[in-house]
């Protein structure tokens, strides 16, 4: 890669950064995982800039890479998280008087099923169409709307987002 | 699901998400690990991509080559030869052959095989050229279309051009701008029938011809610069190219103007594909980073257009001419660095708004 090139790719490393973590935390729930994701995806697009680049969205490839690799890891996690018959400690109560909103998020987040979540995150963070999202995903735009109906489904009820979501079902009872 | 649930879940998204903080990104970290992804550390990509883009109204299909300037070329001719690709070849292998006796081989990988999903493909080069190009897989192309779509890379002064032929070809005649002339018969990788050859980036190729078993189906003049040619147009046999001529367009950009359709040199070097035939107002196509961290972009415009108005975040307008290319006019403008194109609106000489269409 020559320095023009590697200089416009250092800019689009630095520029994109912090959303890419930001999608991969939402896909993982872990920002150190997210962060691991998204260098491998920048690590990816490195090597194949050029051509990347000049297809004319380097930012969809990358959250290609991202979304994939968030998979990935979600997978390798699953692998070597082993059940076993021995509870754990259980720790010590949270103290803290009001609950952390985020915190609650992502768990209702991590509760559903990555497809469902990976819809969640590009369509109402990234705010990408259905045909976008059918894209990154490679699946068709009908399997996002059921993956879509289907999370907020379940999101409806978590007993971790007790408000909110709730709001839009007392709305349609008024 | 309520428009009240999405929107309350898009808040909570938003507030959830763009709270986190992450840590500087870790660029030299990228830099070095994709370095070592690469097969030969030392080659820089200087790459051509038919690949459509889809910009503004028309979604003409871009070739797009960051020029790289040759090595000075020898003085002696340079031998260059193509080797026929036998069914006990290497799986993938979609051509081989040698330039200046050094020994060149181009390889399909099968789609994702990077790990960039099914509709990525890579391919491999090697020895002068070892680079992995990969980029979105092309639409299949079609008899009556395009009879081929080549892609280029090249280092150490020598190109590699490869790319997807349609079902009726049969054999690609290729010669050089000193004459000689290569026959490359399409190999099958991965469902698609695949052409390649090597020559020296300081070699022009004068002209490529497809042929079906029985005739000649299309022809193309490619656009040449020191670091290779771009394999863009075709034309029906008989058919006559673009007259030529070359014009500046602004913000540093030249526009070819020629059988090959339109180049631009500048920032990059950018070929419009087979669209170029129905050029109307198209905007926001991109040509990357110029000094300064500033994006370079550039669009055309109807005859009836004098000058663009292009609206950027940040409550920014730019002007710029539209400037006669022949027929369809270009204009070229900056993007400073943390802006973005939104709208671009087409003016006549008298200030009449014609046209105006989004940028993004």
């Amino acid at each position: 890669m020559d320095a023009a090139a590697e200089a416009e790719f250092t800019d689009f490393v630095r520029s994109r950064w912090p959303r890419l973590v930001r999608l991969a935390y939402g896909l993982s729930g872990d920002q150190g995982l997210a962060e691991d994701v998204a260098q491998t995806a920048l690590v990816k697009a490195y090597a194949s800039w050029p051509r990347v680049h000049r297809a004319g969205d380097p930012d969809a490839y990358v959250r290609r890479i991202v979304v994939n690799a968030s998979r990935s890891m979600f997978r390798r996690r699953r692998v070597i998280e082993q059940p076993s018959d021995t509870l754990p400690e259980p720790g010590q109560a949270d103290l803290t008087s009001q609950r952390d909103q985020r915190s609650a998020l992502m768990t209702a987040l991590m509760s559903l099923p990555p497809g469902q979540r990976s819809v969640v995150v590009l369509r109402y963070w990234m705010d990408m169409t259905e045909t976008e999202v059918a894209v990154t995903l490679g699946c068709s735009v009908g399997n996002v709307k059921s993956q879509a109906s289907r999370a907020l489904a379940k999101l409806r009820i978590s007993p971790d987002l007790a408000e909110g979501l709730m709001e839009g079902e007392r709305h349609d009872q008024r | 699901m309520t428009s009240d649930d999405e929107r309350d879940l898009r808040q909570r998204l938003g507030s959830a998400l763009e709270t986190i903080t992450p840590h500087p990104a870790p660029v030299d970290v990228v830099l070095r690990k994709g370095r070592a992804r690469r097969t030969r550390r030392h080659i820089a990509v200087a790459a051509g991509l038919a690949v459509a883009v889809g910009i503004g109204v028309a979604a003409p299909s871009l070739i797009q080559q960051i020029a790289r300037p040759a090595p000075a070329s020898p003085a002696r001719k340079p031998t260059v030869t193509v080797d026929p690709v036998g069914p006990n070849s290497p799986r993938g292998l979609i051509g081989w052959g040698t330039v200046d006796g050094k020994r060149w081989r181009m390889i399909a990988q099968p789609p994702g095989a990077q790990g960039g999903g099914k509709n990525e493909q890579c391919f491999q080069p090697s020895g002068a050229v070892a680079d992995l190009v990969c980029g979105p897989v092309p639409a299949p192309l079609r008899n009556g279309a395009d009879p081929a779509s080549f892609s280029s890379v090249g280092a150490n002064g020598t190109q590699v051009q490869f790319g997807g032929v349609a079902p009726d070809v049969a054999y690609i005649n290729v010669t050089l701008a000193d004459g000689r002339l290569l026959v490359l018969h399409p190999a099958l990788a991965y469902g698609q029938r695949e052409v390649a050859f090597a020559a020296p980036q300081s070699l022009g190729i004068a002209r490529v011809v497809a042929y079906s078993r029985q005739a000649e189906l299309a022809y193309s003049v490619p656009f040449n610069s020191g670091s290779g040619a771009v394999i863009s147009a075709w034309l029906r046999p008989g058919q006559r190219g673009l007259p030529r001529g070359t014009y500046k367009i602004g913000s540093g950009e030249t526009v070819h103007v020629g059988p090959w359709g339109y180049c631009l040199t500048g920032v990059t070097q950018l070929c419009l594909g087979s669209e170029w035939r129905s050029l109307g107002n198209v905007a926001n196509g991109r040509l990357g980073v110029g000094p300064g961290g500033a994006d370079r972009a550039f669009g055309t415009a109807t005859a009836a257009v004098d000058h663009v108005r292009v609206y950027l975040s940040g409550g920014i307008t730019l002007t710029a001419r539209a400037v006669d290319c022949g027929g369809p006019r270009f204009y070229a403008y900056v993007v400073p660095k943390g802006h973005k194109a939104l709208r671009v609106a087409y003016y006549s000489a008298s200030g009449h708004l014609l046209a105006s269409q989004s940028a993004r």
